[in-house]
């Protein structure tokens, strides 16, 4: 028996929320549909996932373009899919506070059901997609500091410039060249919306999978990162001896029981030492 | 009594009809003034611009609400769950008039907006501040540049009141572990949870340099407390909604507590636009508020409590007055005093993965950086967090935008995770030298959301806190190569700064002419209204703000409830 919301008591609510709840939460699942709504061309979710995989090289395989095409229509369901539902994922269980050890209870996966947008902020992820001149109710800074051009926009502009940029420098489509013309390509082309890609890119491969990326985990394993823990966690409070238990593999209090001591790869000692010039204070030891 | 409310947008009592206070803002301050009015018979109603993310918060039938918050990076730090959305609700920031209208435009030491308010998102450290920080211009003395007063009431006067915040949160601590800690009339509610290796290696290096480390006081359970559970140490705690209830933020204690008397009605999605005077302009007749579907509304009560956090509470009376000096400023001082914890952080790279990233963020601290005043050998600074490692999508942004890492050389970072698996940082919250030259008012072009002006921050340091970086920082420095770090550095200083802990604005006083609210945090200008955030702070300490502002609201409501004794207000 777990002092955490158990099982049942989370079903409980969650019924009851259905019903109290009606009009301000759905909790229709909506993240398990597989059907997606398009909106690149298939050339363009090449070029996608070929210039994800030269900025990040787990970039295609996590599914860069499915994530990216699943954040900019996220207006076409309802509700919008951009804030994935609580508390739990379903990927660990509830502790058992009766003996300190996990239990083999699993929560359902509610991170698969999106959360409904307030007013106000279908206003903000409208400006975002659409822009700001396409929002109603979303120009009111762009007198004082000018219209927010919409990601949609930006990805179908960008992405034509990126080829563009490809077929100009070498006479071939981006996704027909080699790594080292598709780098060239991508430091030549708008960097802004390298920018944003990049970033894109790096959300598909490390958020919860119910985003549309991170496909079986390979962002979270590539950086071995246990990803959302609850409701386990770290500590398992036992309630007979009043002490906390660890698991023995994910400690909390002690080094990892595979810890090398070994420290950091050259290339990433290059990277930090970008860190230390003009850094008060640093020091080797 | 209805409840749960079955009304959209409202929780707690949907029949009550007439107020005897409205509370402005759900947050740490609001919650627990909602609390003591409403567990006392008064008539409440707590107007919250944020969305509520707590459902079944007021049904007296579950043990405890089902969250929806939940270890997920990209949706509580990536895209705006609940901290303010910069397109939504942005801020403009200059050092000093010097800079011209405004240097950027963004976020600001903006803090999250939702029912619970910002302390949702902490990681809850609940230290006591000390009795002399209740008196720092009488120990100090004159500080050119600075606008150091004396608090209107003593730490033997607050001490009850922390008693109070202590027990109903939940506050977990090692009676004795802080030789620098005041005395206390109350051990801590539970002793401290389990401890992250990272703490242990920084309480080693402190402890190795004759410091003295402590388990930090935290409004976290490490046991079963008041119907909620323990906590799991998952990880995601500061920035972070918690999953599992066991974090004691104001949603989940106070404000529960409140709705469930049946006394209390919470709207939230309702963002208040002004209040309203009445023709004398002596007291407040109702305050006007934009609902969750965009309507404008009134509503009335006998008092109003602003509680919406010391830049919002300053703009709202500064809303309230258009083209006047703001509502309740014949001082002059509102939005002045604007204080941030000046933090000075240092990082640490160690060779073994010691996973900051588990755990409550920070499991211990200590306070030998606090300094004494008057001594030149300990001058002020503030209590160090040990602990707080980057997520992870945070790391891969900082090793593209910051790094220029690419390619092999990224994954190799990833797996190598400086940020995330083998950095220990230390904070120093220091103090933040009170000045008249650092304020808000408002931006006189840039607009939120509902059209209304936002606030313009303008802050630069005092010498005083420059001067404590220089102390202090190459100690910290030290103390992470004494805990085991290869490589160590102070982190650049943020401008403006990040700091989330937000004090001054409304500061309290005994004089009219210098100070907008008076020691029970009645602003002195107008008879029904009162500040019950953490604009009513002097000074702001060395140490986590939300215990005190959870103190100090009790006593503000207390004395609403028991005009001149509100220690009869208490229930521990």
């Amino acid at each position: 028996m777990s002092d955490g919301l158990t099982r049942r008591q989370f079903l409980k609510a969650t019924a009851a929320g259905t019903l109290l709840l009606a009009g301000g939460w759905s909790l229709e699942s909506c993240g398990a549909s597989p059907t997606s709504i398009a909106f690149f061309t298939p050339h363009q979710r090449d070029l996608i996932d070929a210039a994800a995989a030269r900025l990040l090289p787990i970039g295609a395989e996590i599914g860069a373009a499915g994530y990216i095409e699943r954040l900019l229509t996220a207006f076409e369901y309802d509700p919008p899919r951009i804030y994935a539902g609580g508390p739990f994922s379903g990927r660990h269980p509830y502790p058992d506070n009766s003996t300190g050890e996990p239990s083999q209870d699993f929560p359902i996966d509610s991170f698969e059901r999106y959360l409904p947008l307030t007013r106000v902020q279908e206003i903000a992820w409208r400006v975002r997609l659409y822009g700001s001149q396409n929002t109603p109710g979303g120009d009111y800074n762009d007198a004082v500091l000018g219209a927010t051009k919409g990601w949609r926009d930006q990805y179908q502009d960008g992405l034509r410039t990126l080829d563009g940029t490809s077929r100009q420098l070498f006479g071939l489509s981006f996704v027909s060249v080699g790594p080292s013309d598709q780098d060239h390509a991508l430091t030549d082309t708008d960097q802004s919306f390298v920018g944003l890609l990049f970033q894109h890119t790096i959300e598909a491969a490390y958020a919860a999978p119910e985003y549309g990326g991170n496909r079986e985990l390979a962002g979270w394993k590539s950086s071995r990162f246990d990803g959302d823990s609850q409701p386990l966690g770290y500590s398992i409070y036992d309630k007979s001896t009043e002490t906390f238990h660890q698991l023995t593999a994910r400690p909390l209090s002690t080094p990892n029981p595979d810890e090398d001591f070994v420290g950091f790869s050259s290339s990433t000692i290059d990277l930090l030492s970008r860190l230390a010039p003009g850094l008060g204070g640093q020091r080797f030891f | 009594m209805g409840l749960p409310s079955r009304e959209p947008n409202v929780l707690g009592n949907t029949s009550l009809a007439s107020f005897d206070a409205i509370v402005i803002g759900s947050g740490a301050g609001g919650s627990a003034a909602a609390y003591v009015l409403a567990t006392h018979g008064k008539k409440v109603l707590v107007l919250e611009t944020g969305n509520n993310y707590f459902p079944g918060l007021d049904d007296p039938a579950n043990d405890q609400p089902v969250p929806l918050f939940s270890n997920d990076e990209l949706k509580l730090s990536q895209r705006f769950f609940i901290a303010p959305d910069p397109l939504l609700h942005p801020r403009s920031f200059r050092q000093s008039e010097a800079d011209g209208v405004r240097s950027l435009v963004g976020d600001v030491n903006g803090l999250p907006k939702t029912v619970g308010g910002a302390a949702v998102h902490a990681d809850m450290k609940y230290p006591r501040f000390p009795d002399w920080d209740f008196r720092l211009r009488s120990e100090l003395g004159d500080v050119a540049g600075a606008n150091f007063a004396d608090w209107p009431l003593t730490y033997d006067e607050l001490e009850p009141f922390y008693t109070e915040v202590e027990q109903v949160v939940g506050v977990q601590g090692l009676d004795g572990s802080d030789p620098f800690a005041p005395k206390r009339s109350r051990p801590y509610a539970m002793p401290p949870g389990a401890p992250m290796y990272a703490a242990l290696l920084a309480s080693k290096g402190a402890a190795t340099a004759g410091y003295h480390p402590f388990p930090y006081p935290t409004a976290v359970n490490s046991r079963p407390y008041r119907g909620r559970p323990p906590c799991v140490d998952c990880g995601f705690c500061s920035g972070y909604g918690c999953p599992n209830n066991s974090k004691g933020s104001p949603a989940v204690t106070f404000l529960r507590d409140a709705l469930l008397t049946g006394n209390c009605q919470v709207r939230y999605n309702a963002t208040v636009t002004r209040l309203i005077p009445d023709g004398t302009r002596t007291f407040v007749a109702a305050v006007e508020y934009i609902d969750a579907t965009g309507e404008k509304l009134q509503a009335k009560a006998d008092a109003f409590i602003l509680a919406a956090s010391p830049i919002e509470s300053a703009r709202l009376c500064l809303l309230s007055d258009p083209g006047g000096p703001g509502l309740g400023n014949s001082s002059g001082a509102v939005g002045r005093n604007l204080m941030f914890h000046f933090q000075t952080i240092c990082v640490g790279f160690f060779k073994q993965r010691i996973h900051g990233h588990r755990g409550r963020s920070v499991t211990h601290g200590m306070s030998d950086f606090r300094g004494v005043p008057g001594d030149a050998n300990r001058p002020l600074g503030g209590i160090i967090e040990f602990g707080t490692a980057s997520e992870l999508i945070a790391e891969a942004k900082q090793a593209a935008f910051s790094l220029g890492a690419r390619g092999e050389t990224f994954v190799t970072l990833m797996k190598d995770s400086p940020f995330r698996d083998r950095i220990l940082a230390l904070t120093m919250q220091a103090e933040d030298a009170p000045q008249l030259t650092n304020y808000i008012d408002l931006d006189p072009e840039v607009r939120d959301v509902h059209g209304l002006h936002v606030a313009r921050i303008t802050y630069k340091n005092h010498a005083m806190e420059l001067a404590s970086r220089d102390f202090y920082g190459p100690k910290m420095v030290d103390m992470l190569g004494l805990a085991g770090a290869q490589f160590s550095f102070i982190a650049p200083m943020d401008v403006p700064p990040a700091s989330k802990h937000i004090m001054g604005t409304m500061r309290m006083g005994s004089d009219p002419s210098s100070s907008v609210c008076d020691a029970y945090g009645k602003l002195h200008d107008l008879d029904n209204v009162y500040c019950a955030d953490g604009g009513v702070f002097v000074t702001s300490s060395g140490y986590n703000p939300t215990l005190t502002i959870q103190a100090l609201a009790l006593r503000t409501a207390g004395n609403v409830v028991f005009p001149g004794s509100p220690e009869r207000a208490l229930h521990a």
